[in-house]
């Protein structure tokens, strides 16, 4: 048995928190940036702002109609999420966290009586002690006990609570009946018009397909998922520190530029960020690559990005930097206004698995010598603050700066912005 | 240089202590540290746990002051001597749980006081 724990608007709920006087009020934060609505408050949903719209385009919606904004406070939303785990992990220590507003649970060691109430309790703690709502689905398997979570956070009689556990199948195909095929867990942008093209259109439909067709179809993938609409669990809980495939990190430029020591400087930050999530992980690349993209939203939009390929796998800030400015250099096009940098690494192996492996000419030495200074590096960084020590590319111009006009105060994560409790005669 | 002296011990039919066991070993799960930690005092709950400043004179014969930090656990039930964080228009305010009004609600209770005199 699975539970999925779902925050609601889980941006919005933690801003809310401490400002309870944004209840029932439309509120949207947004990206890095305040480039676009990555959070929105059931108001600001009805008022028609889409999930991802532009700040820019939205701007006399939001003046017009009195829309809080916030801007990205994301080391709050870390902090809250963190406290969600741990309070969930006490529940159980089969816990998995899905993504930062939602985590799976393995029910199956709890002694549960009734599933509804205890889900109920849950909520309410969640509620009560950290402060932030959530819905919560239970169910069989994984991708209905997600199912299950969507209608508990859209159907505002179901106290945010769905239990397809003890429920009649005529209940449970009611909701698979409601469910349309795009929202399955599991279903992509892709998937979604081949099953129409089908004339399946929602998950009953999907459940109905005979798994031979469903695995002409999507593969061993669309097997499992039929399998799981009907009950039968394919997908176990994923463990902690799962090995990551790629990792990749983007920033808007504080505004539009056509100046290369800008581009520069905002690649090797990125890549300096990138980098030290690989030594985390002792992980190692061998590709990179970045993308510069002008504004999506004007005319004569152009994205340019390059591939590069390390002979030997690397997590040296250094020649990752290098390589990649280098390549963007040899890109770059001033009669362009470039809005975005995205750097990405993929290919990654265990530095581990490359120290055995002896078919790789590779310079171990000059290799582990790297390795001992970058360790060095990370630190002192993780000692004294991300950008203590960095290389000089990555030196800040003023246009690189991020914008986060409407930020709250760091409430649970700096010492300066701790909220203010008055006592008052 | 421990496995030395083991096998010397074992020749002599003597017992040789290689050390004094290192507790800290057993701890890691907590940071390896042996020291006390503040935490372990003031913060039964990490979860629900929250931390605000105090603004305001009123109540420094009661030993609370202004810049005092409130340690606010969210999870424990208000008992009418209780002080507890309650929001009205003006902002988070500090009251006692008895001497709320119909709708005030508690957002926390005050577990803490954090005096610092220098």
């Amino acid at each position: 048995m699975f539970a999925l724990i779902d925050c609601n608007n889980f941006f919005v709920s933690c801003e809310r928190l401490f400002r309870p006087d944004l209840e029932g009020r439309p509120v949207v934060v947004l990206s890095s940036n305040d480039g676009c609505v990555v959070s929105r408050s059931n108001e600001a949903r009805t008022l028609g702002i889409p999930m991802g719209a532009p700040a820019f385009k939205y701007r006399q919606v939001f003046k017009a109609q009195g829309v809080v904004q916030f801007s990205g406070n994301f080391e709050l939303y870390g902090d809250i999420s963190q406290r969600i785990t741990h309070l969930l992990t006490a529940i159980t220590p089969r816990t998995e966290v899905y993504s930062v507003d939602e985590s799976f649970l393995d029910l199956s060691q709890l002694a549960i009586a009734d599933y509804q109430t205890w889900g109920g309790a849950v909520r309410q703690r969640l509620l009560r002690e950290v402060g932030i709502p959530v819905s919560i689905g239970l169910a069989g398997t994984k991708t209905l006990s997600k199912l299950a979570s969507e209608h508990a956070k859209r159907d505002s009689g179901s106290s945010g609570v769905i239990d397809l556990i003890n429920t009649t199948p005529a209940t449970r195909a009611a909701y698979l009946l409601n469910t349309p095929v795009k929202d399955i867990w599991g279903v992509g942008r892709r998937l979604g018009p081949r099953l129409r093209a089908q004339g399946v259109h929602d998950a009953l439909g999907l459940s109905r397909m005979p798994p031979r067709l469903a695995g002409q179809l999507m593969g061993v993938h669309g097997r499992q998922m039929v399998a799981e609409l009907n009950g039968t669990p394919c997908h176990r809980l994923e463990p902690f520190g799962k090995v990551r495939q790629t990792i990749m990190h983007g920033r808007m430029f504080g505004e539009d530029t056509r100046q290369f020591p800008v581009i520069e400087a905002a690649i090797a930050s990125l890549t300096a960020r990138a980098a030290a999530h690989l030594r985390a992980d002792h992980l190692l690349a061998r590709s990179a690559a970045f993308y510069l993209r002008t504004n999506r939203h004007k005319p004569g939009y152009r994205l340019v990005s390059r591939h590069l390929d390390f002979t030997t796998p690397t997590a040296d800030t250094g020649s990752l930097t290098g390589r990649l400015v280098e390549a963007a250099g040899a890109v770059f096009n001033p009669s362009l206004d470039y809005h975005k940098a995205d750097i990405l690494l993929y290919g990654l192996v265990s530095e581990h698995s490359l120290q055995t492996d002896l078919f790789n000419n590779l310079d171990l030495a000059e290799s582990e010598a790297s390795q001992t200074r970058l360790r060095a590096f990370d630190a002192i960084n993780d000692r004294y603050g991300r950008r203590t020590i960095r290389y000089a590319a990555e030196d800040l111009s003023a246009a690189w700066q991020p914008q986060h006009r409407h930020r709250s105060p760091h409430y649970t994560t700096a010492w300066d912005d701790i909220p203010t409790a008055r006592i008052i005669q | 240089m421990d496995e030395s002296l083991g096998a010397m011990a074992d020749g002599d039919g003597v017992s040789v202590h290689s050390g004094f066991p290192n507790p800290a070993l057993d701890r890691r799960g907590q940071g390896g540290r042996l020291a006390l930690d503040l935490n372990q005092l003031l913060v039964k709950h990490p979860s629900s746990t929250y931390l605000f400043r105090v603004a305001g004179h009123h109540w420094s014969d009661q030993g609370i002051y202004d810049g005092d930090v409130a340690v606010i656990d969210r999870a424990r039930a208000a008992r009418p001597a209780d002080i507890v964080i309650v929001w009205r228009p003006e902002g988070s305010t500090l009251c006692r749980r008895r001497q709320l009004t119909a709708e005030d609600e508690v957002w926390g209770v005050v577990t803490a006081t954090i005096h610092q005199y220098v």
